[in-house]
């Protein structure tokens, strides 16, 4: 079969070649003058529309963000998105919990449910690795169009600046993540939210042609449909099964930090990039001066959206990572000088996980492990219906 | 600001905008101005030798016209010194420098300058030096207006990798610049829109591959490996150059100026001499027309003119970059292009061999034969890093006893040479990019729509390449 079909190949090479009859090449004569100039921009501009029309068909529709890759930074949020949205509502009052790869390792909503169902309470865990709070901002506008469906909404504290996160480097990725959430009204708030002009084209063209923002996404599709269009079928249990996943069993029980010394010892079997990644994660906490950064435009954003709603915008800090507490013990000064809480958001007690910021608690540099999912999530849940609890559906929480 | 990028294609609507908006006069002064803000772009500094380089040779260009016997002499030897010293000292300097250093056994820096190589000289100096030159021998007029001769250098669209314009073709097109019509914009909108499908599309992705093996020689053994890399390193070369270059007559048509061709589907010629005809034609016919043809006017000694060849394609080598690879690559063009001459004359005198030369059924082969010896074979020389990793290279080509390897090429790559393939093969028999510009409205829609639709869906994510040509 193989030599089937590379003779196969080499006779069609062999037909073009002939049929092409390569000679010396004619320079081609001047182009014909026959039309005036206005003209030369009407077909252009008509297959600009039709292009425009045939992306809005594909792409901003439901056709194309069924078939995404569901694990890609795309298909990951268009699915949860897609879940949330058509998620039948428990009667309960919800809380949803916005965050990133930390909070998709750290929280468990199956544990929150356990402890919550029991006071009226239903969690919907919202995250998504590598968002930030732009793309929070979005899928909260499409799974909350009235801002009226949540008792509360739960953010981990994160700059909005995705370049402060060595991995975030990449902006294509965050125009991609976003895309699924796009309107076309978004076109000049969302490309403005970057700051070179390379990426603010990139963002823009993204709002109009969606498709621009699949391309990576399309050539997988593309070279593999078949199990692209299986995994489309099986989306909604992918994303159930997350529901019961239970966490990482690894720790980094071994790993220490030597004060003195500034040395680190590893666990052995350590691979290089997380050894990397860890002495990357000392040395920001290293350069961590105590000081809250101001929270940016999307964080303002979603307080404002929920500003004259019931919702409670919540916000917390996650433990930092596995030698914190050595690095540079959590201090008391947090998020309350940021100025949200004046904008009407609560804040979290910033020591609530201050001792959980140990190796025991984590399988990598950023990513707490099952042990730390699971005090996070009954530390989390514990203070939200300490706070919640208590207060009629209609008090807006402080 | 490179072609690909979208600060470009912002700079190029206002400029066209602004040009379209005034008269002629004041256009071309907005064009000329715009095309030193393009060059300054990257070096404020550049413009002071394209300056310098402007004024010299449109003064020469005027003294040679009034001058006679030796003193015209002296004015072309002045204007080969100014623009080949310019060129030498910033493309050279540390290459020759480097070389002595090695042979007086010298630490290698102790001779070399912290020098930046300016965008584009070697684009432009071969167009001043071809003004001058052709003034000289009395081709054309010394031109009176300085506007005109700096806006022949510096008009954007060339200005830093080509193609290499000529003052015989270009000055004229400024004298009587017309309003370009439909077709002539469309044709220009179908170019820019091909060389950047060229670019991001097709050069950006075999860029990935190439890049794969190319740095990480030692890692992808076997001659398959070696076959593949090579031959992805020759269409993104291909894909590159050529869509600079056809981007670059798009902008000229879509201001109303016509570049000359400088690739029609080389990859498809069957031998040397139709290879130079079909690859960076301005440059072939550059150096054909200055060099090669003054070497071996009058001669009939064929000692001479194989040596006229091998000057010629050596000077080609070194003119592409400064390092010993570039040099070898010279040396190989001229070899081959010996070889094939003498296989020519041994055809003009065997009526035998001649029949099976020529046979149309050969013609694959010639194809493929060419292909290898020019693209993938040269293309080695040209990617290297240094001799010996060309020389590992080309062992590992040819070295079929050995293990075949892992071919660089996954699916992606193998549906991006097909699809170049066909295209080319349509291309040269039906010259479809031409036709659409004619072709009635419905036609020109859909194939409009098939451009915009592969740039916006197909260029590769997240990365981006510089155009190749950028470092000659």
């Amino acid at each position: 079969m193989f030599w089937l079909l590379i003779i196969a190949v080499i006779a069609a090479l062999y037909a073009g070649i002939m049929y092409a009859a390569p000679e010396v090449v004619k320079p081609s004569g001047e182009v014909a003058q026959s039309r005036s100039g206005a003209r030369a921009y009407v077909t252009p501009t008509l297959a600009l529309l039709v292009l425009l029309v045939a992306d809005a068909a594909v792409f901003h529709g439901e056709l194309y963000s069924k078939v995404l890759k569901w694990n890609s930074s795309a298909g990951g949020v268009a699915i949860h998105v897609e879940g949330e949205v058509n998620r039948v509502r428990s009667g309960l009052r919800e809380i949803a919990v916005m965050g990133d790869s930390r909070l998709v390792q750290g929280f468990s909503a199956r544990l929150a449910d356990e402890l919550s169902q029991p006071k009226g309470f239903k969690f919907a865990k919202l995250a998504v690795r590598g968002t930030y709070p732009c793309i929070w901002y979005y899928m909260l506008r499409e799974v909350d169009p009235s801002a009226d469906r949540y008792r509360a909404i739960v953010i981990p504290f994160k700059s909005d600046d995705p370049d402060a996160y060595g991995n975030m480097g990449n902006r294509s990725v965050d125009i991609s993540m976003a895309a699924p959430l796009l309107r076309y009204t978004d076109a000049f708030s969302f490309a403005g939210s970057f700051r070179e002009w390379k990426n603010r084209y990139a963002a823009f063209t993204a709002c109009i042609l969606r498709g621009s923002a699949y391309r990576a996404d399309l050539a997988d599709l593309l070279e593999h449909p078949a199990e692209r269009l299986s995994q489309a079928k099986r989306r909604m249990a992918l994303l159930g099964a997350t529901y019961h996943y239970d966490g990482r069993q690894e720790d980094l029980s071994d790993l220490s930090y030597d004060t003195e010394s500034g040395k680190l010892t590893f666990p052995p079997n350590t691979s290089s990039q997380k050894r990397l990644t860890l002495e990357q994660n000392v040395k920001t906490l290293q350069a961590d001066d105590g000081q809250a950064e101001s929270p940016g435009y999307w964080t303002r954003r979603i307080v404002r959206r929920y500003e004259k709603s019931r919702t409670a915008i919540i916000f917390f800090r996650l433990p930092r990572g596995p030698l914190a507490s050595v690095v540079r013990p959590m201090q008391g000064t947090d998020l309350a000088d940021t100025g949200l809480a004046a904008e009407g958001a609560t804040i979290l007690n910033p020591l609530l996980f201050a001792d959980l910021e140990r190796p025991e608690y984590y399988f990598d540099a950023n990513h707490p492990n099952a042990m730390g999912r699971q005090h996070i999530t009954e530390r989390l849940v514990g203070e939200l219906l300490s706070r919640l609890d208590q207060r009629p559906a209609t008090d807006r929480l402080r | 600001m490179l072609f690909d990028t979208f600060e470009y294609w912002i700079f190029f609507a206002l400029v066209a905008t602004v040009f379209y908006s005034l008269p002629f006069r004041l256009g071309k002064l907005t064009l000329l101005g715009a095309s030193y803000v393009f060059y300054m772009w990257w070096d404020v500094r550049f413009v002071a030798l394209i300056l310098t380089s402007t004024l010299i040779d449109f003064a020469l260009g005027l003294l040679l016209e009034r001058a006679a016997g030796r003193r015209r002499k002296v004015l072309l030897i002045i204007s080969l010194v100014v623009n080949l010293g310019i060129l030498g000292f910033f493309k050279y300097y540390n290459f020759f420098a480097t070389s002595l250093a090695d042979l007086l056994r010298i630490p290698d820096n102790s001779l070399v300058l912290q020098i930046v190589l300016p965008v584009g000289i070697s684009f432009y100096t071969f167009a001043s030096l071809s003004y001058t030159i052709d003034v000289y021998w009395g081709k054309i007029r010394a031109v009176r207006n300085l506007i005109d001769y700096a806006f022949f250098i510096a008009f954007f669209p060339h200005l830093v990798a080509g193609p290499i314009i000529r003052a015989k073709g270009f000055l004229p097109q400024i004298q009587n610049w017309t309003r370009p019509s439909a077709a002539v914009i469309q044709t220009g909108l179908v170019l820019a829109l091909v060389g950047l499908i060229k670019k991001v599309v097709f050069a950006d992705r075999f860029a990935i591959i190439s890049d794969g093996y190319f740095n990480d020689i030692a890692g992808h053994p076997g001659w398959l490996a070696a076959w593949s890399a090579a031959t992805a390193f020759a269409m993104q070369l291909f894909f590159d150059f050529s869509g600079y270059t056809d981007i670059a007559r798009g902008c000229a048509k879509l201001l109303g100026f016509e570049f000359p061709l400088n690739f029609a589907r080389p990859y498809l010629a069957t031998n040397v001499v139709q290879f130079w005809s079909r690859w960076h034609i301005t440059l072939a016919a550059w150096v054909r027309d200055y060099l090669f043809l003054p070497m071996v006017r009058g001669t009939r000694s064929k000692m001479r003119i194989y040596g006229a060849i091998a000057v010629t394609m050596v000077l080609v080598g070194v003119w592409h970059g400064a390092s010993w690879n570039f040099v070898v690559w010279g040396a190989y063009m001229a070899v081959i292009t010996i070889v094939y001459r003498l296989l020519q004359q041994f055809a003009g005198g065997n009526a035998g061999f001649a029949r099976v030369v020529d046979c149309r059924f050969a013609t694959p082969l010639k194809v493929l034969m060419t292909f290898a010896c020019f693209a993938v074979i040269g293309a080695v020389i040209f990617r290297t890093a240094s001799l010996h990793d060309a020389i590992t290279v080309v062992r590992s080509m040819f070295a079929w006893s050995g293990a075949a390897g892992e071919s660089v090429f996954d699916i992606e790559a193998i549906t991006l040479l097909s699809i170049s393939f066909v295209l080319a093969v349509l291309e040269e028999r039906l010259q479809i990019c031409e036709k659409i510009a004619i072709a009635p409205a419905y036609l020109q829609v859909a194939a409009f729509v098939v451009l915009f639709a592969t740039l916006e869906l197909f260029p590769l994510a997240g990365s981006q390449t510089p155009f190749l040509y950028f470092q000659f």
